[in-house]
């Protein structure tokens, strides 16, 4: 039983409407003789509560799908097609003074690199307060002490002193945490983290994903998790959404994905991976590597590396199709996963 | 071929200064490596595996002899490195290689494929057409395609930027070879092309390989043995099979405990209580010496008390 349905109405089933739906989203990068879309209509939606993943690997447009969001795109690239609702309001159509009032306040992003995404050259307290007076009249001390319950709150000891301090005086996993801060300080609705944990260390990766899955329970925070990490996504997302060559290529709950993927390339995906537990002879490797954006097959993108390929494959564009409830996959030909 | 191991490490110790007076006198120090002992036999792979800041890093770059100890012995191969004069520094020098996390940063932009992987090779004794072939050779070796020899290093991928920094370091021929987190910065297709083939070529070529990672899966890959660092000492040594099914020391259960589920099927580590773990190194002898865990003689843990399990397990 396959039946086309358009992916928008894939979300999480819980019956209200999604914080966040993007619908048919196009980013296109400029390029020397013509544009090349390094996201080709991509549908997801991310309800109240929920944790969102998006995994892929490097050049899967998944960076670029979050960037788009909060329409901080490279200047060599822009939004060419499809909607992105926020709450109801398509921030496709919103000028820059009302996105910039979005931002860091509804919508927040924290970065994989959290040294770099920090002035070195001010307080932390200062950057916090910062965001505060940005998007609301407050007193002086009023943000201060606002700056310090939320440094408080992720977990740093001695919150209101530590505002004085300089990033560079932070470790990693607390510096991630100031980033946090940063972004969590207005109460917004919606958290974008892109690699939130791909620098740290192994313990430190298992405080910060705690701390989202509490936030998540005790703020009621919609999270966009973007990561190359399966594993995290399997750890705290709800639902996830398979990105490869600027397609999602598979959408679901993440215990359907994850113990039963449909498609040949998540299937590689987690069959690449080595077991904690067990030494593998051999781990099994996806074929070939992925076609470049200005030379992209015009059959599943997929098709060159996939040992399930069928003549159609290099014929036809697959969709994305609902195989099962709210599970949707972009093949001809799925077959069930084998380990 | 002997039996002694390739390498042997005894009471290694390097302190950085992290404090200077009023003359430049170093008045404080931090010891990035604090008298590590360990051997690696001929053959195997040993995986240093540890956090940012263990000193797993400084360790390796002591043995290979990039920076001097402060204080310990390095025997490499029935010789002393330490000791070495220059002649046989530079023979050291080809038998032990290195390959490191990011092949972009570690290889010359301006080089082609072939310049890059014959830059070490010996200059007598070669013509020039045995030297292309020896490098087309090397190519084949890492599968990389032909024309990598004309190619540079931006026209690579990821993973064949690695193949080609591999290739780099067995154009000398070498015994021994120190990878640096070598698939970090790689995406998990790439990262297992890369794991696959360092096996291969330990087979083919009866590498012995230092491995350093922090991903607990990468290692349980690759290791025949693993080396648990936590503030410059090894807390945990021992086979890989032992230390991950039977993490004795609180620091490796928490890091086998904190790395994100996902793949079922094997046996989960188990996780031991403070007696239970106390009960299996028995009687130690002084804090922080390596004890070997009951019934598993080559499986070493560091002494540790109530502190340290508190530090890293949490309440007792």
């Amino acid at each position: 039983m396959t039946a086309m349905v358009p992916t928008a109405d894939i979300d999480s089933g819980s019956g209200t409407a999604p914080l966040l739906q993007v619908r048919d989203l196009v980013t296109s990068i400029k390029g020397r003789k013509s544009d090349v879309a390094a996201v080709d209509h991509v549908s997801f939606s991310v309800s109240r509560g929920e944790i969102f993943g998006v995994v892929g690997e490097s050049g899967c447009g998944k960076s670029m799908t979050a960037l788009s969001i909060l329409r901080l795109i490279p200047v060599n690239a822009a939004i060419t097609g499809g909607a992105i609702l926020f709450d109801g309001v398509d921030l496709t159509t919103l000028n820059e003074r009302a996105m910039r009032s979005i931002r860091g306040n509804r919508i927040s992003m924290v970065f994989q690199e959290p040294m770099t995404a920090l002035d070195p050259s001010f307080t932390v307290g200062t950057q916090i307060t910062e965001v505060i007076h940005a998007h609301s009249n407050v007193s002086k001390a009023e943000a201060r002490e606002r700056a310090a319950q939320m440094l408080d709150r992720l977990g740093i000891t001695n919150a209101a002193s530590r505002l004085d301090s300089y990033p560079h005086q932070f470790s990693g996993g607390m510096r991630q945490r100031v980033m946090m801060a940063l972004a969590l300080v207005m109460n917004p609705q919606l958290l974008i983290a892109d690699e939130p944990t791909t620098a740290l260390d192994v313990t430190i990766q298992a405080q910060i994903l705690d701390l989202i899955a509490e936030l998540r329970r005790d703020m009621g925070l919609s999270v966009l998790l973007i990561t190359h990490n399966l594993g995290v996504v399997h750890e705290i997302a709800d639902r996830v959404a398979v990105m490869y060559a600027g397609e999602v290529v598979e959408i679901g709950p993440v215990q359907q994905i994850f113990a039963n993927p449909q498609h040949p390339y998540t299937q590689g995906l987690l069959r690449s991976m080595p077991y904690l537990t067990d030494r593998q002879d051999r781990l099994y490797v996806i074929p070939g590597r992925v076609p470049e954006l200005r030379a992209m097959p015009s059959g599943c993108r997929f098709a060159a590396r996939c040992r399930n390929r069928i003549p159609i494959c290099t014929q036809r564009h697959p969709q994305l199709v609902e195989n099962e409830p709210r599970h949707a996959l972009r093949c001809f030909n799925p077959t069930p996963y084998v380990d | 071929m002997s039996t002694e191991p390739l390498l042997t490490v005894n009471n290694l110790v390097k302190r950085f200064p992290v404090a200077t007076d009023f003359f430049g006198r170093s008045t404080a120090f931090v010891s990035a490596v604090d008298d590590v002992s360990l051997q690696v036999q001929r053959g195997e792979t040993l995986a240093l595996v540890g956090e940012s800041g263990s000193g797993k890093s400084t360790l390796a770059r002591l043995v290979l002899r990039l920076i001097e100890p402060t204080s310990g012995s390095v025997r490499f191969d029935g010789q002393d490195v330490l000791g070495s004069n220059k002649g046989q520094m530079q023979e050291f020098r080809r038998k032990a290689q290195i390959i490191f996390q990011d092949p972009f940063e570690s290889l010359d932009p301006r080089m082609k494929g072939e310049v890059i992987v014959a830059e070490g090779m010996p200059d007598s004794g070669r013509s020039k057409s045995e030297r292309k072939a020896r490098v087309a050779e090397l190519l084949d070796l890492v599968q990389l395609p032909a024309d990598a020899a004309r190619r540079f290093p931006h026209e690579f991928s990821g993973g064949q930027r690695q193949r080609l920094s591999i290739a780099r370091a067995l154009a000398v021929d070498p015994i021994f070879v120190v990878a640096d987190e070598p698939v970090s910065a790689l995406d998990v297709s790439m990262q297992s092309q890369i794991l696959n083939l360092m096996r291969d070529l330990q087979d083919r070529l009866g590498l012995t390989y230092l491995f350093i990672s922090h991903d607990m899966s990468v290692i349980r890959h690759m290791a025949d043995r693993v080396a648990v660092m936590y503030l410059g000492q090894i807390v945990e040594i021992g086979p890989a099979v032992e230390v991950f099914s039977n993490p004795v020391h609180p620091y490796t259960q928490t890091l086998l405990s904190a790395v994100p589920s996902l793949i079922v099927g094997g046996t989960p580590p188990t996780l031991l209580d403070y007696e239970a773990a106390r009960a299996a190194i028995g009687a130690c002898t002084g804090s922080g010496s390596l004890q070997a865990v009951s019934g598993q003689p080559d499986h070493m843990v560091a002494c540790f008390g109530e502190d340290a399990w508190v530090r890293h397990r949490g309440r007792m």
